[in-house]
């Protein structure tokens, strides 16, 4: 019998390792790896703006903040892509520094606000996924139905962007719509791990298992399964160590053990792995 | 369905780029069922006419329509074939389903390929001679394989007006052979190709139209009209007489 | 050449001048981390001195981070009073950096070590949380009189008279404490808490203390910690359990959860101020006021 507090995080966890890495999976194959580094740190002032006017840590209202934060940012990615001579890795790499400039700034002038009840913001910079509770739970499984949905009814869509944007515009689709529609499932799969990770550490779970992922198979879908899949056992796998040692923080723990998928996959898996290779040519 | 209207019908297209003009004054109307390639020294715009026709590039002046109409309105009877470099060949997915791709067009935005779709895909590799490779990681094709299924991409869609960016760059004779093959076949079938050519030499065996620029329009209609000492060093030799020193 | 020296050296020696805090308002400078130590400063300052806290009500000192504002305040201080034994964790440099400046006096330095905990988790430090011993802050209280008088001597008796005035009301208040603290029956006088700040409490006024975090913020819960404390709270038929102002609620809200899953309906007993005090202009905004409603709070919940 798994106890109440393990069993939380264990599922808390596990659902915010699948959904990350099933939307990893297309931004590392769209080359956009940073854009989860980006839209995590972006998220920090967009959770202490909604805290200052809210002035309540409710964290439907914080989970909010965040994705508008992470909203606007990639918003400003793209024009800034767009409109001048930019490239988007620099672009990428500005607003975040920015963005999270600016949330350490609103940090800073919380913890000296009058008004009793307000730290813990700072639990968002590295997650605090012991203390997830039941409420946050369903607000977590809601927001990874509703990326499953998207992600089933949008596939090839994803899929022709990924592969071929211009070919899908000669087709008659409006790229920007997909686009849009694929961030904000992202911001979604990134808002739903902050809690658990952290604004720092949720870079790592949109990449680590889809590059995992990525070394098994030569097929999409078999791809973004194994990636959710990879990413699912990680917060499993993380969450129980987490709880068997005295003060171990959840959040690096899962993120330790993603980075041993990938390790063992870049070494054995078939195909792609460096001892198969090396078998190979031998 | 009117054979009268022009296939593709370009006026005073321009496009600039950060100040720079890429493509001037461009008026342009192809016949249906030509064989057209577009010819021009490097720079000259060529894939820059076809991004623009398609909608792929916003130009800072001018109206296309095709087959009368705009674009838009016109979208599945257009096939295109980019080129083969602006794709990551890694991507995990295998020939068929590129092929597939085609077919999204026809499905619209919820729905999934179907038996149906399949069949007309497998139909479209055979045409390019590709179909033993159905199964194949695309990161495992040769060039001149890529570049047949990008063609049977655009067949799969049965399009009246397809474009195509430099079909013939690093793709293995046997290929080659294959695919004009394929093109000429299509204008047999009443179809209009037109096609960014880079190489001079093999014009006259491939095209019967050609359309030579460079950034401003030099020469359009039949082969032998456009193709002439003249016309070629106006194209290309001395740019700077166009425009100033780039 | 020579002009150019007197007048370097001029400028420098009128801007050394000007920076005397002293020579402005006259009055002392006094700069407090805590809200506990402010307290002490300015019921024995009184109108002598200006008087500064830098951590508000609900401010974590564990994880409370000087910004530019809060140097520059410290800059211009006479006076820096601050906890020591690292309460103030993350401000360490700073203190040393202004030595050299200003009179830097941990007030814990009033308190000698034998009267000090060293509980085994912590590992060869202290515990910090010293404020709530009343007879412990009592000899804080006498370190800042003390430096308040060696700075500004002409304002001795002012400062001594105040001194004993605030020694008495914390008297009466170790005394009301001890009165209220008898009518919990003993056995439920365990304390459970989001992290280790009533040690102190504990032993000087026979309570069993218990906290989530640790002695310090700064480390993260972890799930083994959070089910251990509801394992406890089940086994012992704890009635409740408690919340602090400078941390998340929901730290103990989860012990709740996980100890309701079990069957056990503990009750959050309320919200006791640990590291910090209650809003400017209130009763519990004064030390006094803070360590009774702490008791009246903790009583309440636990003698039902």
């Amino acid at each position: 019998m798994i106890e109440y507090t393990i069993a939380m995080v264990m599922v808390g966890s596990s659902l915010v390792g699948c959904i990350s890495g099933a939307l990893g999976g297309f931004a590392v194959l769209r080359k956009q790896s940073l854009l989860g580094d980006s839209i995590s740190h972006a998220a920090l002032p967009g959770i202490a703006i909604a805290f200052l006017i809210t002035l309540t840590k409710n964290p439907v209202l914080l989970m909010a903040g965040a994705m508008i934060a992470g909203w606007i940012s990639t918003l400003l990615v793209m024009a800034i892509v767009k409109r001048t001579i930019v490239k988007e890795d620099a672009a990428l790499g500005m607003i975040l520094s920015v963005f999270f400039g600016f949330g350490l700034v609103l940090l800073t002038i919380i913890q000296r606000l009058p008004t009793s009840n307000k730290s813990g913001l700072n639990h968002y910079l590295f997650g605090s996924a012991a203390t997830l509770l039941a409420s946050d739970i369903k607000l977590m499984a809601v927001l990874s139905v509703i990326t499953v949905i998207g992600l089933l009814l949008f596939w090839k869509e994803f899929k022709i962007l990924s592969f071929d944007s211009d070919y899908a515009i000669s087709l008659g689709y409006n790229v920007n719509h997909i686009e849009l529609i694929l961030t904000f499932l992202t911001v979604t799969a990134i808002v739903i791990g902050l809690q658990t990770v952290g604004v720092i550490l949720m870079s790592a779970m949109i990449i680590a298992p889809a590059s995992a992922a990525r070394q098994w198979t030569n097929r999409l879908g078999v791809m973004i399964a194994l990636s959710a899949l990879f990413g699912a056992i990680s917060g499993l796998i993380g969450a129980t160590i987490s709880s068997q040692v005295d003060r171990l923080p959840t959040g690096p723990t899962i993120v330790l053990v993603m980075s041993a998928f990938v390790a063992i996959s870049m070494v054995f898996a078939p195909a792609h792995g460096l001892i198969w290779k090396r078998n190979r040519r031998s | 369905m009117n054979t009268v209207v022009p296939a593709v019908s370009v006026k005073d297209l321009t496009l600039a780029y950060r100040d720079q003009p890429v493509l001037w004054d461009i008026d342009m109307d192809v016949p249906q069922g030509v064989l057209m390639a577009i010819v021009g020294p490097n720079g000259a715009g060529k894939t820059t006419l076809i991004k623009a026709i398609l909608g792929l590039l916003k130009p800072s002046a001018g109206k296309v329509e095709i087959l009368g109409t705009s674009y838009r309105q016109n979208r599945q009877n257009v096939g295109y074939v980019p080129q083969r470099g602006t794709v990551d060949w890694d991507f995990p997915t295998n020939a068929l389903d590129v092929v597939l791709m085609g077919r999204y067009g026809h499905l619209g935005w919820f729905r999934r390929p179907g038996p149906n779709d399949r069949q007309l895909a497998l139909d479209a590799l055979d045409q390019v001679g590709m179909v033993d490779f159905a199964d194949r990681q695309i990161s495992q094709l040769s060039g001149g394989q890529q570049q047949r299924i990008f063609l049977a991409r655009a067949l799969v869609q049965d399009a009246q007006v397809y474009f195509m960016d430099e079909p013939f760059v690093g793709v293995d004779a046997a290929t080659e052979k294959a695919i004009v093959q394929v093109l000429k076949n299509l204008r047999e079938r009443g179809k209009t190709v037109i096609v960014v050519h880079h190489d001079l030499q093999t014009l006259t065996e491939y095209f019967d139209w050609a359309f030579l620029l460079n950034v401003k329009q030099i020469a359009l209609g039949p082969i032998e009209t456009v193709i002439t000492p003249e016309n070629l060093r106006a194209a290309y030799g001395g740019r700077s007489a166009l425009f100033g020193n780039k | 050449m020579k002009f150019l020296t007197l007048l370097i050296v001029g400028i420098t020696a009128c801007l050394i001048g000007c920076a005397d805090p002293n020579s402005k308002s006259g009055k002392l400078k006094v700069v407090s981390t805590t809200g506990m130590i402010g307290d002490i400063v300015q019921n024995i300052g009184g109108t002598d001195i200006e008087s500064i806290s830098l951590m508000g009500p609900g401010v974590d000192p564990h994880l409370y981070k000087a910004s530019e504002g809060d140097v520059k305040t410290l800059y211009q201080a006479d006076i820096i009073f601050y906890n020591g034994l690292h309460l103030e964790a993350k401000m360490g440099e700073i203190f040393e950096k202004m030595a050299g400046r200003a009179v830097v006096v941990p007030v814990s330095r009033g308190i000698p070590e034998s009267d000090l905990r060293s509980p085994p988790e912590f590992k060869g430090f202290h515990d910090p949380h010293v404020w709530f011993d009343v007879t412990l802050w009592k000899k804080a209280s006498i370190e800042v009189e003390k430096a308040l008088i060696e700075k500004d001597p002409q304002n001795k008796a002012n400062y001594a008279t105040r001194a004993v005035e605030y020694r008495k009301k914390l008297d009466a208040l170790d005394g009301q404490v001890r009165t209220l603290i008898d009518t919990v029956p003993k056995d439920r006088r365990v304390l459970i808490t989001a992290h280790d700040a009533f040690g102190y409490f504990g032993r000087a006024y026979g309570f069993e203390v218990i906290g989530l975090q640790g002695i310090s913020t700064q480390a993260e819960a972890g799930a083994k910690d959070v089910q251990a404390l509801a394992n406890l709270v089940v086994q012992r038929k704890i009635p409740a359990i408690f919340v602090e102002s400078s941390i998340p609620v929901r730290t103990i809200q989860a012990v709740q959860n996980a100890a309701k899953a079990k069957g056990w309906n503990v009750k959050i007993g309320g919200e006791l101020f640990s590291d910090a005090m209650g809003s400017k202009g209130t009763v519990q905004g004064t030390y006094v006021g803070m360590v009774q409603h702490n008791v009246v709070t903790i009583v309440n919940a636990l003698s039902k």
